[in-house]
């Protein structure tokens, strides 16, 4: 899923220009959406079944990310693909099956070099924004 | 006990919102599905809730299509257009059934009354099919059925005369074509230029066409005058269907290969993707020109140049979309041997 960056080096002296903006480039790749995010993320501890997915990642999201059952086994099972997460253990308890997963060290690392890039991506941002004025009326004040 | 009723009950409606999910996938993840869904299910629950039956129900439409990677989603793009426009054209096949029979000498006689020389009263030549080999061609049956043929022709009803040169072809044609229109036929096409004119006109479900059939010898030149049918009005809308179903159906199958074969070893899988390709390229000269004749079927229905089957019967071409398909339908039950490793321990 991710492949080499590039840095682009900021110049020094001269006006700054988009490029002075752009730390580093994807190439290949396709960076995550977020609800693949939350679910690594939730992963990210102990192993988890299913509804402990789910009930994580509405916590991690303050609420905001509900994952349905049929979104959650679709992403389960890309990401079991991928290499990212594996099957911990099974249970079956009073006839419930249920499907314990953990992250893998790819899956780790793919997870850290995502929040990294948010983190760098929202830092970029926050500086740009210091200086930034509104135009009048942009507002609607 | 009430309560564990209730659950049992919600459980199965769950298990039959799952029904649209392939049975391997049931057979993996069901189990652990409907608990999850219970364990997020209020105590109160009795019946999944509308969004749960919408997220279930397109899921599992939605995992039916997927395929994966750049392969899997070109050849289940190659698999639908293949699969479309052969649905499409037996589609087209099945209208053209519904033809009505061709008319009568008799009947003949009255529609080309403005257009037949004066003094014509020889009965006309029949073809009476559908669509066929050539009837002129003495070749044994089975040569076109398994070999194709290069002239398939539209049945007809038709009448040939040798002119004298002193009358030039454009002269006859054009005064068949004036004849005709007078009489109240429409025109769709017409074509005076070069050695061969020819026109054709409609009306009320037959075709007229008059063409010069070039030279006979130093002295005449042949000119044909047929009736035949215009496209059935069952042909467009069933074409249409076999299209959308070829297109559906074909993406379908192969999402469900692309399933079958994922946990095939790397040399099963390439085998398979070969035998599947060279079965494709095999069908590819029938499929376009196929492809060609059912566009040309939608932009001219009053005047059927030629069916929308025409590619698999075409000469060389017929034989290569046989071996083609026997290719493309033998990957099938090799992607249906898949090993059972797959299946989860936990099954319900």
């Amino acid at each position: 899923m991710y492949n080499a960056f590039i840095h682009l080096h900021h110049s020094a002296g001269n006006a700054p220009g988009l490029l002075d903006y752009i730390d580093h480039l994807y190439i290949g790749g396709v960076s995550m959406r977020e609800p693949t995010f939350l679910i690594l993320a939730a992963l990210a501890g102990p192993p988890l079944h299913g509804y402990g997915v789910m009930r994580q990642v509405a916590e991690l999201s303050g609420g905001r990310v509900k994952l349905s059952a049929g979104t959650l086994y679709a992403a389960l099972d890309r990401l079991t693909g991928e290499g990212l997460i594996a099957v911990d253990r099974e249970d079956a308890v009073d006839g419930r099956v249920r499907r314990y997963y953990k992250l893998t060290e790819r899956g780790g690392a793919a997870l850290q070099q995502e929040a990294a890039q948010l983190r760098r991506n929202s830092e970029v941002a926050v500086e740009r924004l210091a200086g930034w004025a509104p135009l009048p009326g942009l507002l609607g004040a | 006990m009430h309560e564990q009723s209730d659950r049992a009950r919600l459980a199965r409606r769950y298990r039959r919102l799952l029904l649209t999910y392939p049975r391997s996938y049931r057979r993996r993840h069901g189990a652990e599905i409907v608990t999850t869904l219970l364990d997020a299910a209020p105590p109160d629950r009795l019946r999944p809730s509308r969004v749960e039956a919408v997220d279930l129900l397109t899921g599992g439409i939605r995992f039916r299509f997927r395929v994966w990677g750049t392969a899997g989603l070109l050849a289940a793009i190659a698999a639908a257009t293949f699969a479309a426009v052969s649905l499409g054209a037996f589609g087209s096949y099945l209208g053209w059934q519904t033809a009505p029979r061709l008319p009568s000498d008799a009947e003949v006689l009255r529609m080309l009354q403005p257009a037949l020389p004066p003094g014509a009263s020889a009965p006309p030549q029949r073809w009476d099919f559908i669509f066929d080999d050539n009837p002129q061609y003495t070749d044994p049956r089975w040569i076109y059925l398994v070999g194709g043929t290069d002239d398939y022709q539209a049945g007809k009803v038709f009448f040939q005369f040798a002119y004298p040169n002193e009358k030039r072809p454009q002269q006859v044609v054009a005064g068949v074509d004036e004849g005709m229109r007078t009489a109240g036929w429409q025109p769709v096409a017409k074509q005076m230029s070069g050695c061969c004119p020819e026109t054709a006109l409609h009306r009320d479900g037959w075709l007229v066409e008059a063409f010069s059939e070039g030279y006979l010898d130093e002295s005449h030149y042949g000119l044909q005058i047929a009736v035949s049918r215009t496209t059935p009005a069952a042909v467009l809308p069933l074409t249409t269907a076999g299209l959308l179903a070829g297109g559906l159906a074909g993406w379908l199958i192969a999402a469900w290969v692309f399933r079958r074969i994922r946990g095939f070893s790397a040399t099963r899988r390439a085998v398979t993707g070969l035998v599947f390709g060279a079965g494709l390229l095999a069908i590819l000269p029938a499929t376009a020109l196929s492809a060609l004749a059912l566009i040309a079927s939608y932009l001219a229905p009053d005047h059927p140049a030629a069916p929308a089957w025409l590619g698999y019967t075409f000469i060389l071409f017929r034989p290569l979309a046989y071996l083609g398909a026997a290719a493309v339908v033998g990957c099938l039950p090799i992607a249906a041997l898949s090993d059972q490793a797959r299946r989860g321990p936990l099954t319900n």
